[in-house]
């Protein structure tokens, strides 16, 4: 069954008006039918001009020639306020209804709306008065919505905010205090006892004049007044709460009627699937003001505000679209992960990959992922275009590697550089985060890389880093050696290091690898030499880099598992460690690993993040991006 | 079958458990007894009649208000002005055959058409002004605007503040 605006609609529940026990009341507004709007053009007519009537203008005038029996039979079936409203248009008519032959009117106009008798100090009309008209009386406004119980009189909220009118009790009439009307004058937050001052001071000049016996016996009769008034008062309370009720409650039917009718609006112009298809927690047709009115729906406002609802309409269908899509490719992407998986532990441990949103982006993987809704993709589609991914990843080094020849020709055209160019020692490219990057870690560079993948050149502007080749360039003539590739394959042995003297002192030696040396070199050149680490002392090393990198391991940075090459972020290493290395792995494993050329200083510090291994125990990996290549070994531990 | 001449002489033949949802023409069968004499009532014309006749059609079968359950609703009073769809479609019509109908069915002493008809009066009276009820009634406003400023206060209650 299509579900329903109408099902959907809020229980707001209504606004039990009263329930405190003071002694002002605030009413709901009356549920007689709205009057007719007056029309803007309609002028009060001036003197001897003949007064415009409407429509209506003497459509009841039989009744007044009807039998008496018969015009008290029609007001029998009205509410007071209409027999108020009555016995305000002529002479006779009020003379009529004032008139004590005419109190069963008043009662059965009472009883039609279940209102508690008239209490003994007002008349009918008075009584109707204040229950159903809000008009102050104390500045006759038109917006009193306060009663005050004890002396029947209601009260705007301009009235009660004005401290002459109502306030604290002055000294003299404090003898009197509990005689003398008080209402909760609205304030910031919580309100405050409030005296009305009018009453105060008649009440006290009555009180005054009295002798002290008589004193005693008025405070008494006064005080047995408030007292029978207030069983009087609680039935009233009790149906002003009864009205609430029941005009939420009317409200609510005519709030639930209008949706329906605005339903099958939709329903008519196309819009079932899209009612139907809404999420629960979309409230978004509800809240519209249009919709959310408690009024009938009338075609002219329907065809005054189509126009907006159509337009809701689409956006939610819009939206529901996206969602719809964003869940298939939520799910597509889950199995070309897998599928993805799969081909990564099949590369060597420290393969250049693409990563996973790269590889979504390439055309036959695009082509599986985005075909059509109702295609139910399997680990079976992506066969084909798995296939041709090594092709792919060829190309995309290729063109990255033309890309990075293109950048070092653009900043200096002397340099006459080919793809050979890029794995010489002199050759580093400046990240947008300053760092200097060399050859192929900058594909692994944290700003470009992360476990979903690389998105090189394209997110980032690269540089080629000539100071960097400068300096490379010093420090290798310094050492007699070539910017040739067999210089750098030599520079990234684990044992060999650069050591920069200016930075050491009889305390602590200051080590670095080659690119890191690059970095430093600017303001040391002259003082840095190559060193040959023992093998203590490069463990010392590692140990000390492994530490000062820790904190890094949070950011988006991605991690290798040597034992199952599979790559992971932080968050996801730890898992793998946890699940599936949870007894550790062989220890000829961390021997193996980690001197692949490729990715060169890095992975032979975080293949060694057994630092962070010795803590969890069994984790075992291998982190592939890069990180501060800086460490300083205390001289007396080498 | 009973035969029924309306003011302006024109006869209408009904059955008897249509016309006894009136009161007064029940009682009348019930005194008379089986009878052909046609049954005179001088205070309905003919268009009243007719509009009259088709409400006891549809509500024919439909128990009529006994005094008990008539003095219950008065006690218990709350009268509502709900009207069913049928006998509100039934009561639209003009102002003039409105009053008609109601003065037909005091006649007739049929109590729910009565009541559909004076519902129909008073919710057209119901949440308007005094100014408003006066166009309707066609009522001149007899007040001095001090009178009126006066009575909307509610004199004696005036007086106390």
């Amino acid at each position: 069954m299509p579900r329903s605006l109408r099902k959907r609609v809020r229980e707001d529940t209504p606004s039990e008006g009263g329930g405190s026990d003071s002694d002002e009341y605030v009413p709901i507004k009356r549920t007689a039918p709205k009057r007719p709007r007056t029309t803007p053009t309609a002028k009060k007519p001036t003197k001897g001009q003949k007064k415009r009537v409407g429509h209506l203008t003497g459509a009841l005038r039989q009744l007044a020639e009807m039998p008496l029996d018969l015009l008290f039979e029609v007001l029998s079936h009205l509410n007071p306020i209409d027999i108020l409203h009555l016995s305000r248009t002529s002479k006779t008519l009020r003379g009529m209804l004032m008139n004590k032959t005419a109190a069963f009117i008043w009662r059965h106009a009472r009883a039609n709306v279940g209102l508690p008798e008239c209490p003994a100090d007002l008349n009918e009309a008075q009584f109707t008065k204040l229950i159903f008209e809000p008009q102050c009386h104390y500045c006759d406004g038109a917006k009193a919505n306060t009663i005050i119980w004890s002396n029947h009189t209601r009260v705007c909220r301009m009235c009660l905010l004005d401290s002459k009118k109502f306030g604290p009790l002055k000294a003299q009439f404090k003898i009197i205090q509990d005689v003398i009307p008080s209402v909760t004058i609205p304030d910031r937050r919580y309100g405050r006892k409030g005296f009305c001052h009018l009453y105060a001071r008649r009440l006290y000049r009555h009180y005054d004049k009295l002798d002290a016996e008589a004193k005693l016996r008025w405070l008494q009769e006064k005080r047995d007044e408030q007292q029978s008034r207030t069983e009087h008062t609680n039935l009233c309370k009790a149906w002003f709460e009864v009205q609430a009720q029941q005009r939420a409650a009317e409200l609510n039917k005519i709030h639930q009627k209008r949706l329906e009718a605005i339903e099958e609006k939709l329903y008519e112009l196309g819009w079932g699937v899209e009612l139907e298809k809404m999420e629960d927690d979309d409230d978004s047709i509800l809240d519209h003001p249009f919709v959310d009115q408690s009024k009938p729906l009338t075609d002219r406002s329907w065809e005054d505000n189509k126009e907006e609802l159509i337009e809701l309409m689409e956006q939610i269908q819009e939206h529901r679209l996206a969602r719809e899509y964003h869940d298939r490719q939520r799910i597509r992407h889950g199995i070309l992960k897998e599928v993805y998986d799969s081909f990564v532990v099949s590369q060597p441990i420290h393969a250049i990959l693409l990563g996973l949103a790269d590889v979504a982006r390439l055309g036959p993987f695009k082509d599986v992922l985005n075909a059509p809704a109702k295609d139910d993709i399997t680990v079976e589609h992506f066969a084909a275009a798995l296939k041709e991914l090594p092709r792919h990843i060829d190309d995309w080094r290729s063109s990255v590697d033309g890309k990075l020849v293109a950048l070092i020709k653009t900043a200096d055209s002397r340099i006459r550089a080919t793809k050979s160019t890029l794995a010489l020692p002199t050759t580093f490219f400046q990240c947008h985060c300053k760092l200097t990057v060399g050859y192929p870690q900058i594909f692994t560079h944290a700003c470009v890389a992360n476990s979903f993948g690389l998105s090189y050149p394209e997110c980032i502007t690269w540089e080629f880093d000539r100071h960097a080749l400068k300096m490379a360039t010093a420090l290798l003539q310094q050492w007699g050696l070539d910017a040739k590739m067999a210089t750098k394959q030599k520079l990234e042995q684990p044992s060999l290091f650069v050591e920069c003297l200016n930075c050491s002192d009889a305390n602590q030696r200051t080590v670095m690898k080659w690119h890191a040396a690059v970095n430093h070199s600017s303001s040391c050149t002259s003082h840095m030499r190559l060193v040959d680490l023992d093998g203590q002392e490069q463990v010392a090393v590692k140990a000390l880099v492994a530490k000062k990198d820790l904190w890094h391991r949070s950011r988006n940075r991605h991690f290798i598992c040597v034992a199952c090459r599979q790559r992971f972020d932080w968050h996801g290493l730890n898992s793998h460690i946890t699940d599936s290395h949870r007894d550790g792995v062989a220890s000829s494993l961390a021997e193996d690993v980690d001197y692949a050329p490729t990715l060169g200083y890095q992975s032979l510090i975080c293949a060694y993040a057994f630092q962070i291994k010795l803590k969890v125990k069994s984790m075992v990996a291998s982190d592939s991006a890069n990180l501060s290549s800086q460490g300083e070994i205390p001289r007396p531990s080498v | 079958m009973v035969l029924l001449v309306t003011s302006d002489n024109e006869q209408f033949t009904t059955e008897k458990d249509i016309v006894e949802r009136s009161v007064l023409i029940k009682n009348m069968l019930e005194d008379v007894g089986e009878s052909d004499q046609p049954i005179p009532l001088p205070n309905v014309s003919s268009s009243v009649l007719k509009k009259v006749l088709e409400y006891c059609e549809h509500h024919r079968g439909e128990p009529l208000p006994t005094a008990d359950s008539e003095q219950s609703q008065d006690e218990t009073r709350k009268r509502t002005t709900d009207i069913s769809e049928w006998d509100q479609k039934f009561i639209t019509v003009d102002q003039e055959m409105l009053f008609e109908i109601i003065l037909a069915a005091n006649y007739l002493d049929i109590k729910s058409l009565l009541d559909v008809g004076c519902k129909t009066v008073a919710n057209m009276i119901k949440g308007k002004t005094p100014e408003e009820i006066r166009k309707l009634f066609n009522i001149v406003n007899d007040f001095t605007p001090e009178e009126e400023a006066q009575i909307k206060k509610e004199n004696e209650w005036a007086e106390d503040r």
